[in-house]
Order: C-alpha cells, then sequence, then structure tokens
C-alpha cells in the first residue's frame, strides 16, 4: 500500500501515514505572465488535508505569485484552482476567504492604527452576519455576536501569547510582534487552509524558533492545511510534511523533506553547479 | 457583603489545631465555602474566580490522586513554573499528603533544575507547560531517579506521548476516583500532618556559592505571618498579587501564608508581562515589589515626562517638589504646615492622584520593597507622590519578614524588628538573629547547618547594627563589604543603588576592596541610552558598539561627577569602564532574582578590574558575537578606561 504522495508504508515519512485523507486544495496547470516574464508557469500541486506544505525556491521563482492565484489577487492565464472541488480561480477574492482560505504577507498588512484585538476582530469579518444598524446600536444580537467573537480571539492571543499586547496599535509593535498578529488575524478567519508568505522573514533566530513553534502548535491545535512560503530551508526542513520547490516558475522537484534535501536539481538551483574535478 | 473585618492576630479561635497550611484551606473552605473568592487569575482576558471550595477540592484530588501515584511521607515535589492557581493546587496538595514541596525558577537552564532535583530528591515534579517538560526531559537520562512530570497547561504538548508525563488533570482524575471509593480518606491524612513538620524547601539565591536547601517547618512559617499581621494587619476584602517567582520564599511569607490565615484574595498575573497592567486592574492593596522594579517605574515616569509636551512637563516640574517638601518634612518627623498641607492637597488632585493611578498604586495601602537595598531617590520620589512605600528585611533561614518600616520611618534603616523576633549584633558586625520560624537545617547539608547556627542564633552574614531607636540598620553582607588602602569601610550596595538612580545606568558594580579609590564596573540601559544616542545623532550597531562610544563614556562621566558631588571624599568613584556586555542570569553573573553575584562577576572579570587600578586606557576582552542567523564569533573588543575628573 503506498500513500498519496507515492512512499510505501516502511518509508513513509508523511506524519499523516499511509491513509491521508485527500485533498483539500488542487493547482491544476496554472500560469501567469506579467509582459514577457513567465511568473508561473504551469504548475501543477495538491495540498493534502492538515499538512503543512513547504515552497521553496530563489528570488522571482513564482512562490508568491502562487499565493496570490490561489486566494485570489492574481487570475492565472490558464489552468484550473480547486478548493474542496470547487473551481476558485475566478472567484473574487472575499469570496475565496469565506470558503475558508486566509493568508499573511511578505510585508505585512496589518491596520496600523488600530490594537492588536481589533486587528484579530477584523479577521472575524466574514463570520459576522449583524447588519449595519444593530451593529451600530450594538443592540440584540449584536451584542451576544461581539462576546462570542471576542472569545474566539481571545483563544488565539492565548495560543500566540498576544496577552500583554492586546490594546497596543499594532503600529507600536515590533516587527516579529507584528508578523504574529498577523498570523493571529489569518487564523482568526478559523481557515481550512491557511497560506503563509514568509512568516520567518527578518527574524532572529530565537523569533524564529517560536514562529516555528507556533506553526506546528496551531497545526496541531486547529488542523488547518499549512502551505508557507519560506526562505530558510533549516525551518522548511523542521516543520514541514513536504516540499515543493520552484525555480523560474516552474516545479522543479516535490518530496519529503529529505528527499528534496538530497535532490540534485534543488541542490544546483540553490548552491550552484558542483565544479567536476 | 464582606466586612473590613481585622483579623486580630492573637487570634486563638482561629489557630489552635490549624497547625498546617492544608488544615487552614480547610477551614477557610468550612467558612466560606462557595461563598468567598480565594483566588483570582486572568484566563482568556478575563478575571475568573476560584472560591474556597474550588481550592479545597483542587488540593483534595491532587492530593489523593499524587498518594496514588505513590507520593511517601516527607517526600520532597519540585514545582517549576509562573505564578498561576495550579502552582498552589500543587503545593498544598503536596503538604496535605504529608510531602515538602521545592519551588524552582522557571526561566532556570536545564542544568540549573538537575542541580536542584538531585540536591532536593525529588521524584515528582510538576512543571508548568512544554518550554519547562522540555528542559525536564532533556534531563531524563541524566536523573534517573525522575519519576513523573506532571505540567497543568497542556499547550503545545498535544502530541508527547513519554510515559514520563501525566497531566495535573488526570492525576486529578486518579484522586477524584480514589476519593469516591474512600470516603473520608483525604480527612484522614489531613489530620496526620502536624505543625512541626517541614512545609517546604526553599533554596538560596547563592549570590555567594551553590544555593542551599532551607527546610521550614508549617509552625515557624505560621507564627511568623502572624506576627507580620500583628503591624500590617490584612482584611477578608484585601486583594493581593502574587507574581514574585514563588522559588523565592518572600512571596509566600509576605502575600500567600498571610493571605490564607486572613481569607483575603490572591490574584495572579495574566503572563510575566502583563504584571504592571494587571496589579492596576486589580488595584491591589499591598504589594511586594523588588527595589529594581520600583526603580525602574520611577526613572519610567522620569523618561516620559521628559518627552512629554512642555505644559506637562512644566506642570510636573512646579508640583513634584510640593511633593518633596513635603516627604522630606514626614520623614523627618517634622510637623507639616497649614500651608504645605493646602499646597499639597492641591498638587495631589493634580499631579500625585493621577500619577498613581497610571501606576497602579491608587488603591495600595502599603508597598513593601524587599531584597535589597533601595535608591534613597527613589523612596522619596514614592513618599513625595504619598505612595506609602516601606522597607522590610527578610530572610529565609529566619522564616520570612525579620523587620518592617512603621510610621516612624528612618530612611536608612529597614525599620524595627516584628514581634517575638530577636536580633543582635556580633563583635564582627555581623547581624545575628532568633525568631520563631527559624530553619530546621539545610537539606542534606549538615556542615553549613553548623557554621551558621550557633547556640540558637543564626548568623545571617549581613553587616549592619540597631540604632538607640530599635531600628535595623543594614549595610550589606559580611563578605562584600568593601575596605579600602585607608580602612574606609563602604557597602557597595548602597553605593550601586545611588548609581542605578540615572536613567542610563542599568547596573553597576563598585570594587575597590584594598585599593586607593573606588571604581565602577557599568552596564548600560540599553534602551534609554539607545534613544540618547539617536536623538543625538550618531548611530551604532550593538550593544557591544554602543557600549564603548566616546560619547557614552562622556555622559557617564557627567552622571558620575553629579554622584560624586552628593558623596563623601572617601566614596567617590573615581574611575569606571563599561562592559561590553549585558549581566545575564544564563551566564550565571546574576541570581534568578537578577540580584548581582559579585564575587562570580569579580572572578571572571579579574583583567578588567585590575585595569582599573594601573595606568592602562583600554583593557582587551573576549567577546562572543552572535548573529542574527544564530552563528557566533568570538572577537576581541577594547573596554576603555575613563577617570572621572574631580
Amino acid at each position: 500500500m503506498k500513500c498519496q504522495w507515492q512512499h510505501t508504508s516502511q518509508d513513509c515519512e508523511c506524519k499523516l501515514g499511509v491513509e491521508t485523507i485527500g485533498e483539500i486544495l488542487r493547482v491544476e496547470s496554472v500560469s501567469v505572465t506579467f509582459g514577457k516574464v513567465r511568473a508561473v508557469d504551469n504548475v501543477t500541486l495538491e495540498v493534502a488535508q492538515g499538512e503543512i506544505l513547504a515552497v521553496i525556491g530563489p528570488n522571482g521563482a513564482g512562490k508568491t505569485s502562487l499565493l496570490n492565484c490561489i486566494n485570489g489577487f492574481y487570475r492565472p492565464e490558464r489552468g484550473e484552482i480547486y478548493f474542496e472541488n470547487k473551481p476558485i480561480a475566478r472567484r473574487p477574492r472575499h469570496e475565496i476567504a469565506k470558503l475558508g482560505i486566509a493568508r499573511t504577507f511578505q510585508n505585512i498588512n496589518l491596520y496600523d492604527h488600530l490594537s492588536t484585538l481589533d486587528n484579530l476582530l477584523a479577521g472575524r469579518h466574514s463570520h459576522m452576519s449583524t447588519g449595519l444598524l444593530t451593529g451600530a446600536l450594538f443592540f440584540g444580537k449584536a451584542r451576544q455576536e461581539e462576546i462570542e467573537h471576542r472569545e474566539k480571539v481571545e483563544q488565539i492571543v492565548d495560543l500566540l501569547d498576544l496577552q500583554p499586547i492586546r490594546k497596543t496599535p499594532v503600529a507600536f509593535l515590533s516587527y516579529g510582534l507584528r508578523k504574529k498578529v498577523e498570523l493571529g488575524r489569518a487564523l482568526a478567519m478559523e481557515p481550512k487552509l491557511l497560506l503563509l508568505d514568509e512568516p520567518m522573514a527578518g527574524m532572529n533566530v530565537e523569533e524564529k524558533e517560536d514562529m516555528a513553534r507556533y506553526i506546528i502548535d496551531i497545526q496541531e491545535l486547529r488542523k488547518p492545511s499549512i502551505m508557507l512560503v519560506e526562505h530558510d530551508m533549516e525551518v522548511v526542513m523542521d516543520i514541514s510534511d513536504r516540499v515543493i520547490v520552484l525555480d523560474f516558475g516552474h516545479k522543479i522537484a516535490e518530496g519529503t523533506p529529505r528527499e528534496i534535501s538530497t535532490d540534485q536539481r534543488v541542490v544546483s538551483a540553490y548552491l550552484g553547479e558542483e565544479i567536476q574535478s | 457583603m464582606w466586612q473590613r473585618v481585622q483579623i486580630l492576630n492573637t487570634g486563638e479561635d482561629m489557630m489552635g489545631d490549624l497547625d498546617t497550611f492544608p488544615k487552614i484551606i480547610r477551614h477557610n473552605y468550612e467558612k466560606y465555602g462557595h461563598t468567598k473568592i480565594a483566588m483570582r487569575c486572568k484566563r482568556f482576558g478575563i478575571w475568573k474566580h476560584i472560591t474556597w471550595a474550588d481550592f479545597y477540592k483542587s488540593m483534595n484530588h491532587l492530593s489523593l490522586g499524587l498518594k496514588q501515584l505513590g507520593l511517601e511521607w516527607g517526600d520532597k515535589v519540585f514545582i517549576l513554573g509562573d505564578n498561576e492557581p495550579e502552582w498552589l493546587y500543587a503545593a498544598y496538595a503536596v503538604q496535605a499528603a504529608g510531602g515538602i514541596f521545592v519551588g524552582g525558577y522557571s526561566d532556570s537552564t536545564a542544568n540549573e533544575l538537575k542541580y536542584y532535583i538531585e540536591d532536593c530528591d525529588a521524584r515528582l515534579v510538576f512543571a508548568e507547560d512544554q518550554e519547562q517538560v522540555d528542559k525536564l526531559l532533556f534531563l531524563k537520562t541524566q536523573v534517573p531517579s525522575l519519576q513523573k512530570v506532571i505540567y497543568w497547561d497542556p499547550k503545545g504538548l498535544w502530541s508527547y506521548q513519554d510515559p514520563l508525563l501525566m497531566s495535573m488533570e488526570e492525576v486529578e482524575q486518579i484522586g477524584r476516583q480514589y476519593g469516591e471509593g474512600h470516603p473520608g480518606e483525604f480527612e484522614r491524612i489531613l489530620e496526620q500532618t502536624r505543625g512541626d513538620n517541614v512545609a517546604l524547601i526553599a533554596y538560596t539565591s547563592g549570590t555567594t556559592g551553590l544555593p542551599k536547601g532551607t527546610m521550614l517547618t508549617h509552625q515557624g512559617l505560621i507564627e511568623m505571618a502572624r506576627n507580620l499581621l500583628q503591624i500590617d494587619p490584612i482584611y477578608e476584602t484585601d486583594e493581593l498579587m502574587s507574581y514574585i517567582p514563588l522559588g523565592w520564599p518572600g512571596d509566600f511569607v509576605c502575600t500567600i501564608h498571610r493571605a490564607l490565615i486572613a481569607g483575603a484574595i490572591v490574584n495572579f498575573a495574566e503572563a510575566p508581562d502583563t504584571v504592571e497592567a494587571d496589579i492596576r486592574e486589580i488595584g491591589a492593596t499591598e504589594a511586594l515589589l523588588s527595589p529594581k522594579l520600583l526603580e525602574a517605574r520611577m526613572k519610567e515616569v522620569e523618561t516620559k515626562i521628559s518627552r512629554a509636551t512642555g505644559v506637562k512637563r512644566w506642570y510636573y516640574h512646579l508640583l513634584m517638589p510640593v511633593g518633596y517638601k513635603v516627604a522630606s518634612l514626614k520623614l523627618t518627623n517634622m510637623r507639616v504646615s497649614l500651608f504645605w498641607r493646602v499646597l499639597y492637597g492641591v498638587a495631589n488632585c493634580l499631579l500625585f492622584r493621577p500619577l498613581k493611578d497610571r501606576l497602579g498604586y491608587l488603591k495600595t495601602r502599603l508597598i513593601f520593597s524587599a531584597g535589597a537595598t533601595i535608591a534613597p531617590e527613589a523612596y522619596s520620589f514614592y513618599h513625595a507622590i504619598g505612595a506609602n512605600l516601606k522597607c522590610s528585611y527578610g530572610i529565609s533561614e529566619g522564616g520570612g519578614v525579620i523587620t518592617l518600616h512603621r510610621d516612624d520611618i528612618q530612611k536608612d534603616s529597614v525599620g524595627p524588628l516584628l514581634p517575638n523576633i530577636q536580633a543582635r549584633i556580633s563583635d564582627m558586625g555581623e547581624v545575628l538573629l532568633r525568631t520563631p520560624g527559624m530553619f530546621m537545617g539545610y537539606y542534606n547539608n549538615q556542615q553549613s547547618y553548623n557554621k551558621s547556627v550557633k547556640d540558637g542564633w543564626f548568623y545571617t552574614g549581613d553587616y549592619g547594627y540597631i540604632n538607640d531607636l530599635g531600628h535595623l540598620i543594614i549595610f550589606d553582607r559580611m563578605t562584600d563589604m568593601i575596605t579600602m588602602a585607608d580602612g574606609t569601610r563602604c557597602s557597595p550596595q548602597y553605593i550601586e543603588s545611588k548609581l542605578r538612580v540615572s536613567p542610563y545606568i542599568a547596573e553597576a558594580m563598585v570594587v575597590g576592596h584594598g585599593q586607593e579609590y573606588l571604581s565602577a564596573i557599568m552596564v548600560i540601559d540599553y534602551n534609554t541610552v539607545g534613544r540618547w544616542a539617536e536623538e543625538h545623532g550618531f548611530s551604532y550597531t550593538t550593544y557591544t558598539d554602543l557600549s564603548q562610544k566616546s560619547e557614552i563614556y562622556e555622559l557617564l562621566s557627567q552622571e558620575l561627577k553629579r554622584f560624586n558631588r552628593e558623596m563623601t571624599p572617601g566614596l567617590r568613584i573615581r574611575k569606571f569602564l563599561v562592559l561590553h556586555k549585558q549581566l545575564d542570569a544564563d551566564d550565571a553573573e546574576l541570581t534568578r532574582l537578577r540580584k548581582l553575584r559579585r564575587h562570580y562577576v569579580e572572578q571572571h572579570y579579574t583583567s578588567e578590574i585590575e585595569a582599573l587600578y594601573t595606568n592602562k586606557s583600554e583593557v582587551l576582552a573576549e567577546a562572543t558575537v552572535v548573529y542574527r542567523d544564530g552563528q557566533t564569533r568570538n572577537m576581541i573588543v577594547r573596554i576603555k578606561i575613563e577617570t572621572v575628573e574631580e
């Protein structure tokens, strides 16, 4: 018997074991071009339920463009993206978010003047149903709903240890903390699929370790599928179940962290050709 | 609903057969049940109430559970974690089952934990969360006697499957089931506990050597708490705050034990970084704070004011002198004239009350400052704004608080002795004590006990004297006192506390034993000095780089000149250097309560200290630089030496 990544049960390294529970996202032959540049070139991949999939590759390999296609920022010219077997490639962004795809950004997009709490509550937007009037008057159901959302947000505050900065406007926070708040806001959407764009960029070793811990905790506690773009190979090898390598918009390799770290094409894409003696 | 009833300390009615802490908890449970709050903690942003009934039930189940896990009479159990209700459940469940608890510091490294756990022979360990559990699992093979690690915060531990681990919930579950099958069993074992049993082992901070485990009895600790209650009564309605690491017995003797006896409420901060905000939210009626924290908060106020708008600055500088004037009159026991009283009233409404509110001390009747010498400037500041700051002196081996300021405050003293405590001064100037809560000995270390206790007197190792009014004055540790070449003796701790008043100085260590003059090793405050550098338009890369800038040396020279003007000529600092790194508890330079480990630092920086007494203008030191990617490199740093001009 083989798992969906074609590993036999003896050497299966996927944490999911042999009986994986199908895929949540399928990207089929997707291509995006900007002028003459092929940012994403005929990429096909799947994300399984509950797995952590890392997408790596050099600068300009098309990693962020790929995420942008998935959450609706870009419209792919060719190909289709299926989320829970529904095509989403041509849907508007807010609908995609509502289906359960949340993301963070490489260069943090938060509401600077709002507090951490309010930023997290903003992440609950797609779950709010109160109308403008009842919301404004804070009347009837609106009040009840606000309490429920605050409870959900507090669970995230607890998970990510944001207690000391609950009421601090995020503009005053350090870079590392803002990254954490952004992750929190994405989580507040209770996504089924979480897209993380370089969650560890610009952090020092300790902050990176903490962030890796949070990602693992999130995965264990809330079981979303996570697709992350990251430069730091060490982190990628530590926390991901599977790795996909992009180079110039192409997918050049796919496999477990161990397979990838010994793959000749990956080594050459990252370190250059070895000189033959 | 609850009256502000003063619990009289003479209360024989309460004590009598209540000779252990678990029995007191049962007494409170019977008295208050579900109707009164025993503790409060903040969970998911909301203060959660824990009644005496909840407290008792948790202690009961956990205690039976521990028995089922094999806890024997007199067994030591190590508890590791931040201050939380679960910490106390564990502590009193252990005591109820006839065990002894030993508190640790949650920021200890695995190696330090190994020492404590092996030294106290603990087989069971309570650990708060994943961070602590990871350290203990790392020690698993090195400490084979470890039988169970019981955690209470499961976050991040969901996938851990080590058989050593167990959750507190599971242990309670085992206890609950056992209790249902054996009604009356818990009461039976609770009755067996006696006042002369060892209640806890508290490790000394290890400023001079390896930490030693001080054994304290129930009866002794209860007596000491009642002593303190006589002088400083607390009420059932009082809100106390527990946040100082419970590995140090200070929080037990000042806060928790008194709260148990008086039935007051103990509040726990949400996270270590939210303590100040939580004190303010709760409106604590009494607070135990370290001098360093008090000094830091004063500096914070002054720094913030210096950055505020012109109007606010003017306003602050206009009204503060009124506070200082009235405080100095009161502190010297002089009469405050009507004129000053009216002026103070106005200043109080306009500045002092709002400031106290911001600091969270509006409802605080008493702020204890304990653990070290507080800078006189900080002392005056808090009295000026009307906060009732009192110094206190306590010692683990004595079983708790020994002295406390009353209303006749003398700035330099730590106050008169509490009732039932005897003190005298040895020929060498050492403070000797005899208290009702004296320790039973150091665990597994009879030799040290024999050295420090003679004829029933405990030799504290502190250098001090008792003045005519019966106030105790402590200078420093005997071994830390500096005797200069001309025979002048001085207390480095006192001078350092005065140096730390400068907003730019985070730490200072004064040296000069056997020398002609005093010198200081400085550690700058990275935040304030960093901001100062930015404002004055020069750049720096790291702490090491910043610390050796000539502008910073110039800045500190100015600070020291001002300092020297206030000191008598013999006690002036002639030379100083700024250390290339911050002192760190992980490097054993500070204790876990952030006290300076003077002898260690002296040994570690011998060449730097020697250079302060030569004509050298710099000294080379080796430093390890850690890059952002985690790589380290050893570098040579040139540490400048500066002479302060007269």
